[in-house]
């Protein structure tokens, strides 16, 4: 057995899931709340992309770092604010036109980085010490490196996922969000704003892609169209994990990723995407609902 | 308190409710009864803002609610205990109960504590704060779901078919909880019920509807019920 082989790749899916989860959970909590599909989730990943691309052009070191991270979470969060307020609230009630509106402002927003950023990808350099590898020394996992800034990316994700976490255990206006997403007209004669709540839900699951983009631009250069090469994998981790579920996403982002790199061990990169498209597939056939859809008394009324 | 003046609604093109006119004053205990289908869930839905109006008006403590969404009338006052009891199945028992409070934590002079004369109304639900309100009975739901509405602080209470579905050693409790609830909390009530004896222990004035109109009314204590009845056998 070649256990150098298998930590290398389940390092590489924990790292491949935690970019995934980033991009997937605002995806599926504005999905779960709004029942809204943004197909321009991907270009928004893009955007914070760039934010961290010309931040690291303008400051170095880590405050570079901490600075674009901060600049693209503000900017995703921002675009989606103004998405929610001038697009997708005025079509909350017809989502094939959300659907098709969205992919539109997509292709803009490509078009708009082609044309301010070029076709070709910009890199970011990443400063020394995210360069470096942690190199293990156990017995068995002698001689297996892991990169410094993966394992960034995937602190950065838990840090996101533990913020998310308490922001809706704990909050009052987390408490707000789940009653809105459990029964939403039951949550305005309460008295919830739930418009205000979609907003608020929306913003930070886009500002929370544009995280994302800051860690895709890490490790990857930024083209118009990296959005795109993310997206149909987060998609599959929204179905996979259950609809505005922070658990079902979790759980699903760490499935693909260990799935994806669990068969490129055995095969080539393009055949492991249609294994993986295979499972998903029959994986919704046995839980249409996805991985974590809990039954109660008033939903089988 | 309350007005309808004229209110028509539609599901689709097909009318709901043709022209409805009433009213409830403060403190008073109305029930709109009818068959299945009468529209009686409509007009309860079109009164807080969870179904719009065709034509018509919408008085609610003297302001204009025609038109306006489903949070203002709540935050103006009227609290909703909806069909199948609209409890959140995922959430505690005692989040449930918060939900209200928390919505209204930035408006001045609200009390955010759970006031403990909710659990002299309904004291089962003392005991179950902590477990998730989906595994509760039906009954306990029920509970629950008043419970939750008196606790945004309301000045008129519609309940959708409060009995349905539920126990008579239960249904008894609801009943001596809604009297209370007048009596000592002095909020109006508007009850759709298709049980009639609890609705006619429970209501000063009465409502029948037929395929979206009203096509009876009077009070209780002058009306009798047997006669009532016969208009809502099929």
């Amino acid at each position: 057995m070649d256990y150098q082989l298998i930590a290398g790749q389940l390092f590489n899916a924990a790292s491949v899931a935690s970019i995934l989860f980033l991009v997937a959970v605002g995806l599926s909590l504005s999905f779960g709340i709004m029942g809204v599909i943004n197909m321009a989730h991907g270009e928004i990943l893009m955007l914070g992309g760039y934010m961290a691309y010309l931040t690291f052009h303008a400051v170095g070191g880590v405050p570079g770092v901490l600075l674009a991270l901060a600049a693209a979470f503000c900017a995703a969060a921002l675009l989606g604010l103004l998405l929610e307020l001038s697009l997708i609230r005025r079509l909350a009630a017809r989502p094939l036109d959300t659907l098709l509106a969205t992919w539109g402002l997509g292709l803009i927003l490509q078009q708009v980085a082609r044309s301010l950023f070029g076709p070709i990808g910009v890199e970011v350099v990443a400063p020394g010490w995210l360069g470096g590898t942690l190199d293990l020394t156990g017995r068995l996992l002698a001689g297996v490196s892991l990169a410094h800034v993966r394992l960034f990316i995937l602190a950065l994700a838990a840090l996101v996922l533990g913020g998310i976490g308490v922001f809706l255990a704990w909050t009052p206006t987390g408490l707000l969000v789940r009653a809105v997403n459990q029964d939403r007209e039951t949550a305005q004669t309460l008295g919830v704003d739930a418009r205000r709540i979609d907003r608020l839900v929306f913003a930070l699951g886009t500002g929370v892609a544009g995280l994302g983009g800051a860690a895709v631009a890490l490790i990857a250069p930024v083209t118009p169209t990296v959005g795109q090469s993310y997206i149909v994998y987060a998609f599959m981790v929204v179905i996979l994990g259950g609809l505005g579920s922070l658990l079902g996403t979790t759980v699903a982002a760490l499935l693909v990723g260990l799935f994806s790199a669990g068969a490129q061990i055995f095969t080539s990169v393009s055949t492991a995407d249609v294994l993986l498209l295979v499972f998903v597939i029959g994986f919704i056939q046995f839980r249409p609902r996805g991985i974590v859809w809990r039954r109660s008394r008033a939903l089988e009324d | 308190m309350l007005t309808l003046d004229k209110v028509s609604a539609r599901y689709g093109l097909s009318p709901v409710l043709s022209g409805i006119s009433l009213s409830a004053g403060d403190g008073e205990a109305i029930a709109i009864l009818g068959r299945n289908g009468a529209g009686k869930t409509t007009l309860l839905r079109a009164i807080v803002g969870l179904h719009p109006v065709h034509q018509g008006r919408i008085v609610f403590n003297a302001q204009e609610m025609t038109g306006r969404p489903a949070v203002d009338r709540a935050l103006a006052g009227m609290a909703y205990v909806p069909q199948g009891r609209g409890i959140f199945p995922h959430l505690s028992v005692a989040e449930n109960l918060r939900v209200g409070i928390v919505a209204r934590r930035r408006r001045p002079g609200f009390d955010r504590t759970l006031p403990e004369h909710i659990f002299a109304l309904f004291p089962a639900l003392k005991a179950m704060l902590g477990r998730k309100a989906g595994v509760l009975s039906g009954g306990e739901q029920q509970q629950l779901a008043i419970a939750r509405a008196l606790l945004c602080r309301p000045s008129l209470l519609l309940l959708d078919e409060p009995t349905e579905g539920i126990q008579p050693s239960v249904v008894e409790q609801i009943e001596q909880a809604l009297q209370a609830i007048r009596r000592e909390l002095a909020i109006s009530l508007l009850l759709v019920e298709q049980y009639l004896e609890f609705a006619w222990s429970v209501a000063d004035r009465y409502y029948v509807v037929q395929k979206g109109s009203v096509v009876d009314q009077g009070a209780t204590h002058e009306s009798s019920m047997h006669e009532v009845a016969k208009l809502l056998t099929v």
